[in-house]
């Protein structure tokens, strides 16, 4: 169990913090003091527990030294590199409008404060998350970006998150904040990596990420990430993201690494005619523990939003998809739809999938299905009988399981890379 | 090039074929024919390597090799092709990938060099054409979608590609109209050759009227209770059965 004494003695809450910082890093650390880790009685968090963690494992690192190689960025974007959680700006390209606020220093930047604060405040309503929190107590300079009006961003936002691994068992604390204005076009890329110190059996690291992000009237985003974190790696990532009149939202997630990794993006579509695509790939083997928490809202009428996702589970790892669609009173013309594919290539790993809709309206289009299943009998006989050796039989029905979703990726050197990245799994097992 | 002697199959705990011998020589077309139920796919079936069915006596030569002791893909590389009386649906396997995963690994076996994908693209559409096959098609997924006929299509495809030394034909005239019966049977008799054989698996003579078999075989009851010439096609299609001792149920009189 967590000393929760010991981790708020660690923690100071400087002077010269941003008021309002500072007031909302001493709530944070209060309710977590109160709370600790989420526990399984929290619907959101039935199939995944942080609550045996380390506490000295929640200490955030303080080596921002970079020793491996960090990947290529895709052609033509803005770069930024985060390693262990420390933003490397020397090696950055930053777009016009995205700073890095330094929550210890001097507040001189009072747009990027405003956008931080209104952002934060809007997200930050659920006193059950305390697995954000903690992050909020130890994160101490975070990205915010604010897209102008009209604003077509051409090159993608790439930030990598690099994980170098320490002799000590430590965290990375980040956060990131998009303010789109009216009309304003984004592409972001988000991709975690890093090395392994050693075949771990209890995590070394832990990536806590919290992202909040607003996109104003007609405003559009298109968000990739992919999380090929290390295997003694803990990747807890959450999402909280608030959709106004017209908005575009697309994301694909393809999620390949980290011993634990927890993907939780919440949506709030605030307005009408929005428009939210979400799609992902997880691949998980050994003894991974993948979640993904998809909550949704439609607070507004004549709104469309889509989940589809396919977990393909090797070895003895768990894959849960647990998304929650909420269509309240007034909300009518929604259309929502929710699929989820599980394919077992084993006969120990496990597939939790409960792909919920909660309506309260009428005149509404909504499905939701799910599907778990091993690799067909009759079809590997039929590639078989092509020539096609039974591994080989076997791996291109795991490709193409994924690649059903992965084609969709528009982006094509990110639709490249994780190919590539599923091919090399695929042979690896 | 393919000898059964004396095979007898078990499928789950039944036994299927009992006692069954077959000789296909060099560039013969054999046809089986049988009532339902009698063993014809459970043959074919036992022939690719499915797995549940076991061999519980005899043996089968492929080109003087033990066929038994051969995976299913090594099956294919030695030039065995099986048409399926019910092509698999394989969501998410693109034709294209499928096809050239298939012809790259069974060149790769025959030491050939494999088709580069210019040639390959080419190769297919040349081949694709000769059957009618819409090559939008090809983007699909493996027989999904596909109405019967386009399914029975599509296995002639692999079969003109893959270049196999025996074909195994199951049924591959069951659901296609009297043109595409037509366009398919011209397809298989542009690929006879005197060192490719045919194993054809029919119902009907419809089918033989266009590729005209070296022999017929009746199949009942696990074994081969007739074979001969074209006549026996023709005696079947006009008395039916119980020309050959065969009552309504499959039954030997």
């Amino acid at each position: 169990m967590i000393k929760m004494s010991s981790i708020i003695n660690n923690i100071k809450v400087e002077s010269n913090f941003l008021s309002f910082w500072k007031g909302a890093r001493s709530d944070a650390l209060q309710n977590f003091k109160n709370k600790g880790f989420p526990s399984k009685k929290n619907e959101a968090w039935k199939y995944t527990s942080l609550q045996g963690l380390s506490e000295d494992l929640l200490e955030p690192s303080h080596s921002s030294k970079q020793i491996i190689q960090a990947k290529k960025p895709i052609s033509s974007s803005f770069f930024i590199k985060v390693v262990n959680g420390h933003i490397d700006l020397e090696n950055s390209v930053l777009p016009e409008g995205l700073r890095v606020f330094d929550l210890e220093g001097e507040c001189k930047d009072e747009s990027s404060e405003l956008v931080m604060k209104s952002l934060f405040e809007n997200s930050n309503k659920d006193k059950l998350q305390t697995h954000i929190d903690i992050n909020t107590a130890y994160c101490n300079k975070v990205l915010v970006a604010h897209i102008p009006k009209g604003k077509y961003l051409e090159k993608p936002i790439e930030i990598h998150y690099i994980h170098e691994s320490e002799n000590e068992y430590k965290s990375s604390y980040t956060q990131l904040y998009i303010l789109q204005e009216a009309d304003s076009h984004v592409t972001l890329i988000e991709r975690f990596y890093g090395d392994t110190a050693k075949e771990e059996k209890c995590a070394s690291h832990i990536h806590n990420h919290v992202v909040r992000i607003q996109l104003n009237k007609s405003a559009c985003l298109t968000h990739y990430r992919l999380q090929e974190a290390p295997s003694d790696n803990y990747s807890i990532y959450t999402a909280h993201l608030e959709m106004k009149d017209e908005s575009t939202y697309n994301s694909f997630t393809f999620c390949k690494g980290a011993m634990l990794s927890r993907n939780e993006v919440k949506v709030n579509i605030n307005g009408t005619k929005v428009h939210c695509n979400q799609q992902g790939v997880t691949l998980g083997q050994y003894k991974q523990h993948h979640d993904s928490y998809l909550p949704v809202t439609h607070n507004g009428p004549d709104s469309y939003s889509n989940q589809n996702f396919r977990q393909l589970l090797n070895g003895n790892a768990k894959g849960i998809f647990y998304s929650n669609v909420l269509v309240p009173k007034d909300s009518i013309k929604t259309q929502a739809h929710q699929l989820n594919h599980n394919l077992l290539i084993s006969d120990t790993a496990q597939a939790f999938t409960r792909p919920e809709l909660d309506i309260f309206t009428d005149e509404v289009i909504c499905s939701h299905g799910a599907t778990v299943g091993n690799l067909d009998v009759n079809s590997l006989y039929y590639l078989q009988t092509r020539g096609l050796s039974a591994d080989q039989a076997k791996a291109l029905m795991i490709e193409s399981f994924a690649n059903e979703l992965i084609d969709d990726v528009k982006h094509e050197e990110i639709k490249d890379l994780i190919k590539v990245s599923l091919t090399k799994w695929v042979e690896e097992h | 090039m393919l000898q059964v002697n004396n095979i007898s199959c078990l499928v789950g705990e039944k036994e299927i074929l009992k006692g069954l011998t077959l000789s296909i020589k060099p560039g013969e077309v054999h046809a089986i024919m049988g009532p339902n139920g009698t063993g014809k796919s459970t043959l074919s079936h036992l022939l690719a390597g499915k797995s549940g069915y076991e061999a519980t006596s005899g043996e089968i030569l492929f080109e003087g090799k033990n066929l038994l002791e051969q995976t299913i893909d090594e099956r294919a590389k030695a030039g065995l092709f099986l048409g399926f009386q019910y092509p698999v649906e394989i969501p998410g396997v693109s034709c294209m990938n499928f096809l050239k995963s298939a012809v790259n690994a069974v060149y790769k076996s025959r030491g050939k060099a494999e088709m580069d994908a210019l040639e390959f693209l080419k190769k297919v559409r040349q081949e694709a054409k000769k059957l009618d096959l819409d090559e939008s098609m090809l983007k699909r997924s493996v027989n999904q979608g596909f109405s019967g006929g386009e399914k029975k299509r599509f296995e002639v495809l692999q079969m003109a590609l893959l270049e196999p030394k025996l074909a195994i034909l199951d049924e591959t005239d069951s659901g296609l109209d009297i043109d595409s019966l037509r366009n398919i049977a011209e397809q298989i008799n542009l690929t006879r050759s005197s060192e490719r054989s045919f194993l054809i698996i029919t119902h009907y003579q419809r089918l033989l009227n266009h590729i005209k078999p070296d022999v017929i075989h009746i199949l009942n009851n696990g074994r081969i209770i007739a074979s001969g010439g074209f006549e026996i096609a023709e005696k079947l299609e006009s008395e039916g059965y119980k020309a050959f001792g065969i009552n309504k149920n499959g039954k030997d009189d």
